[in-house]
């Protein structure tokens, strides 16, 4: 019992120090980033991804000290990046949009059908993690009525309709929360690094360029073969590129 | 008529010269070229004829002809011992560059004089290969005046490596042995990719210079300062000079009378026309170092500049003057306005410059001043911050920057507008203003760290989760059910005790109705009724009262008889034990009627 004590404390002590010392880290690119050494500071900020730790905040920084070197595509890839963990912070949003004025490429948003523009906002109101949250305890609530339906005599039509409501928005939530997972895991878009690029009307080179695009758009990514992939654009337009002037968010 | 008297008039004109000349005269027709040219260099072919006629040149294969013929005539008349003779030349002349190696001979001339063909000579010239067509100072190309290296002209520049924008000083200079009378044409060279300005020289001076152990005559004919504008071989291009020089010439005395006044030999000036071209002068331009600061806009030199202002302090509305100062040596005049950021607040116009360049044989040096007048609208502490430009120093072969030091402004409030905001009328509002645009600032802190690649959802404690809660439900109904069983199988124990409790108490009501304790006996009997309806309802004692138990009894269908029973039994045993007097008379009546209701709402509860 004592040894298992001891490790737990031990475990606990060295993934406080992990924290520090990623706190740390930090720190100091940040301080790299306020001296104007931009490229410094990215290495630091790479190497806390390298070391496998992930946050919004570590993307949006590297994607800031790419824009301070006038590397747009890399700071839209990392804003991106930051923006598919928090996808409900205003910084991002808003360096994503100022970042989006300095490409070549202007594209027209098809406006979603309003259910989608719905379902995207309700999904992107809330983390990953707070969809999760939020799942557990409507689950946990739904659990309570239950068992308030089963044991009191009295009241028991209302336990049942609470506990049959939340029953169906701990599915909604779970629903939702898959989703935003799906979102997370798929690299289902990207951005073009190449500086100006055809998209053909088919997977061969030969075919038709139907239009170009240039560095730093965001495309969506559909189906796929060795080397070609397809991808659709804002405006809905679609074509297929080399996989190699593309990297995914 | 007219055509008549024409006629006989030309004709005795005709007559009258002929008479004087033609036949005093042979027609010679003779042609003159230089006999050994080299390649590419230009030389004049000359006919003379002395007497006039329709001349008709030759081909000239193997040459390229320049020009020509031009023609002049000459006369000159002489009287000796009273004979005048006169004679007269004319001369056609032939501008020609050779074009082919060899010896190449030039066909006669041909003129026709009174109806006669007369042919000149012809003439043979050979082209050799001259050191001149490689060579690059071929100063002098009129071949005719055999002046090489007596009278040529030549570009000198100062540095031949230079950086783009980096100044070089150009001499074009003239030197000379012989007498210069005037220069009638100037060419400027022809010059691409350069930038130019022309330093003032004055008038034209004389001076001497030892070339080669030989002393030149030399004027400087212009001095300028190029500024080259692409990397890579540029060339200074020729230019050409068109002068007269005076020839000494020699001859012998015509007659005795010119013995007899200037000697045997007489030295005169003879005008030569003469046209000089230099030789061209390649520059190498280095390209600046690649490392380029991105302020930088093609200053060459080195710089220094200042900015003032002439007060620190100030009212709203009242005026600043600032002042920049931009001093340095290099190509200044190509320098633009720095960029300034004004704080936004401030009204700017637009400034006053005042240019002092200097263009010497040092290069171009000078400064420039902006006088900007400023008019800050609201009161506060601002700062003109610093700026400035970058030049490329060919001295270090470095970038520098040169920047001025911020200045700090300090606005009070001004009289005029405080009698604005006392009347509270107008106070002067303006929309903030969006001055630029940027990008919002890192975030400081690192925030929520998760491992890369882990997702809250799905994961093992949401599955965990989701799984155990559940169970943890299921088990609490469970547990509550049990509970309530347990809870229930209590008052079924009482229930079923009660009417054994009611006996037993019964059994001590009976013991005191022997012993005649008649105040015993009631309280044991009340406490057996009481008691046993409490067991039967699982009611505690203290919360029963008469109006529940009758509630109760008739819930459970208990007759109306026996309730009124037991509840008169329940009275008058209540109403024995406080009165003064007991009544022992019905004792044995009411133990009896006791046992007997117990028994009977036991059968109805069962």
């Amino acid at each position: 019992m004592k040894k298992l004590l001891s490790t737990l404390l031990f475990s606990f002590i060295i993934s406080f120090s992990l924290f520090a010392n990623v706190e740390n880290t930090f720190q100091q690119a940040n301080e790299l980033y306020s001296n104007g050494e931009y490229t410094q500071a990215i290495e630091l900020y790479d190497s806390l991804i390298n070391s496998n730790v992930s946050s919004a905040n570590i993307y949006y920084n590297i994607g800031n000290s790419y824009f301070k070197l006038d590397d747009i595509p890399n700071a839209i890839l990392y804003f991106e990046k930051a923006k598919k963990i928090e996808p409900n912070n205003l910084d991002i949003i808003y360096n994503i949009e100022l970042a989006n004025t300095r490409i070549a490429d202007k594209i027209e948003q098809v406006p979603h059908f309003f259910l989608k523009t719905i379902y995207l906002t309700t999904l992107n109101s809330l983390t990953e993690k707070q969809w999760t949250t939020v799942n557990i305890s409507l689950f946990i609530i739904f659990l309570i009525f239950i068992v308030l339906f089963y044991t009191r005599s009295t009241n028991r039509r209302l336990w049942l309709s609470f506990s049959i409501a939340f029953i169906i928005l701990t599915f909604t939530s779970g629903i939702i929360g898959f989703q935003s997972y799906k979102q997370k895991t798929t690299h289902n878009t990207a951005i073009i690094f190449t500086p100006t690029i055809d998209i053909k009307s088919a997977p061969d080179t030969k075919s038709n360029t139907i239009f170009i695009l240039h560095q730093g758009t965001k495309i969506t990514l559909l189906e796929k073969t060795a080397q070609w992939q397809k991808v659709r654009i804002a405006s809905g337009s679609e074509g297929w590129l080399k996989t190699n002037n593309i990297i995914e968010i | 008529m007219s055509k008549l008297y024409k006629y006989i008039l030309s004709f005795s004109f005709l007559l009258l010269i002929s008479s004087n000349t033609l036949l005093a005269q042979k027609v010679k027709f003779t042609g003159e070229a230089p006999a050994r040219v080299e390649l590419q260099q230009q030389f004049r072919v000359t006919y003379t004829c002395n007497k006039d006629g329709d001349f008709e040149g030759p081909d000239f294969n193997g040459f390229q002809l320049l020009g020509g013929p031009s023609v002049s005539s000459q006369t000159s008349m002489s009287i000796v011992n009273g004979r005048t003779s006169r004679s007269s030349m004319k001369s056609y002349t032939y501008y020609l560059k050779a074009k082919k190696e060899g010896t190449i001979i030039i066909q006669a001339a041909r003129i026709e004089i009174d109806d006669k063909i007369y042919k000149s000579n012809e003439l043979k010239v050979v082209v050799a290969k001259g050191k001149a067509a490689n060579n690059a100072p071929k100063e002098i190309t009129n071949t005719d005046f055999k002046a090489e290296g007596k009278v040529f002209i030549k570009s000198i520049v100062s540095n031949r490596n230079v950086y783009m924008g980096e100044p070089i000083i150009l001499t074009q200079k003239l030197y000379s042995k012989e007498k210069v009378a005037n220069i009638t044409d100037f060419k400027e060279p022809t010059l691409t990719s350069f930038y130019k300005e022309n330093i003032d020289i004055g008038e034209l001076t004389l001076g001497t210079e030892v070339i080669n152990g030989e002393s030149y005559n030399v004027v400087i004919l212009r001095k300028s300062i190029l500024f080259p504008q692409k990397s890579g071989k540029l060339e200074i291009g020729n230019f050409d000079l068109d002068i007269v020089i005076q020839v000494i010439k020699q001859r012998r005395a015509r007659d005795r009378m010119e013995q007899m006044m200037y000697g045997n030999v007489i030295r005169y000036y003879e005008n030569k026309e003469i046209k000089l071209k230099s030789p061209k002068v390649k520059i190498n331009v280095k390209p600046l170092p690649s490392n380029k600061p991105s302020s930088f806009t093609g200053i060459v030199g080195s710089f220094s500049i200042s900015a003032s202002v002439d007060k620190n302090e100030l009212k709203t509305n009242d005026a600043i003057n600032f002042k920049v100062k931009i001093k340095g040596k290099g190509n200044i005049g190509l320098m633009e306005v720095p960029k300034i950021d004004f704080p936004p607040d401030f009204e700017i116009y637009d400034p006053k410059v005042f240019k002092n360049i200097k263009r010497t044989t040092a290069g171009v040096s000078g400064s420039k001043n902006y006088e900007y007048l400023i008019i800050p609208g609201n009161e506060g502490n601002f700062v003109i911050p610093s700026f400035g430009f970058t030049y490329f120093n060919p001295k270090t072969e470095k970038y520098q920057e040169c920047i001025t030091d911020d200045i700090d402004i300090k606005v009070l409030r001004g009289e005029g507008n405080a009698d604005i905001s006392n009347s509270g009328s107008a106070v002067s509002r303006d929309e903030v203003k969006y001055v630029g645009k940027d990008i919002r600032y890192i975030q400081l802190f690192i925030g929520e760290t998760s491992k890369l690649g882990e997702h809250k959802f799905n994961s093992w404690l949401h599955i965990l989760l989701m799984l155990i809660s559940p169970i943890l439900a299921i088990l609490l109904i469970i547990f509550i059910k049990k509970q309530d069983k347990k809870l229930s199988n209590k008052s079924l124990m009482r229930h079923k005790k009660a009417t054994k409790m009611a006996k037993k108490r019964l059994k001590v009501a009976k013991k005191a109705m022997v012993e005649e304790n008649n105040n015993l006996f009631y309280e044991e009997t009340s406490k057996a009724l009481w008691g046993y309806l409490a067991d039967k309802f699982s009611i505690d004692l203290s919360k029963l009262s008469m109006d529940i138990v009758k509630e109760k009894l008739q819930q459970n269908n208990v007759n109306e008889d026996y309730i009124i029973e037991i509840n008169g039994l329940i009275n008058r045993c209540e109403y024995a034990r406080y009165a003064p007097k007991s009544e022992i008379k019905g004792i044995n009546d009411i133990y009896v009627r006791s046992i007997d209701v117990i028994s009977k709402i036991e059968k109805t509860l069962k």
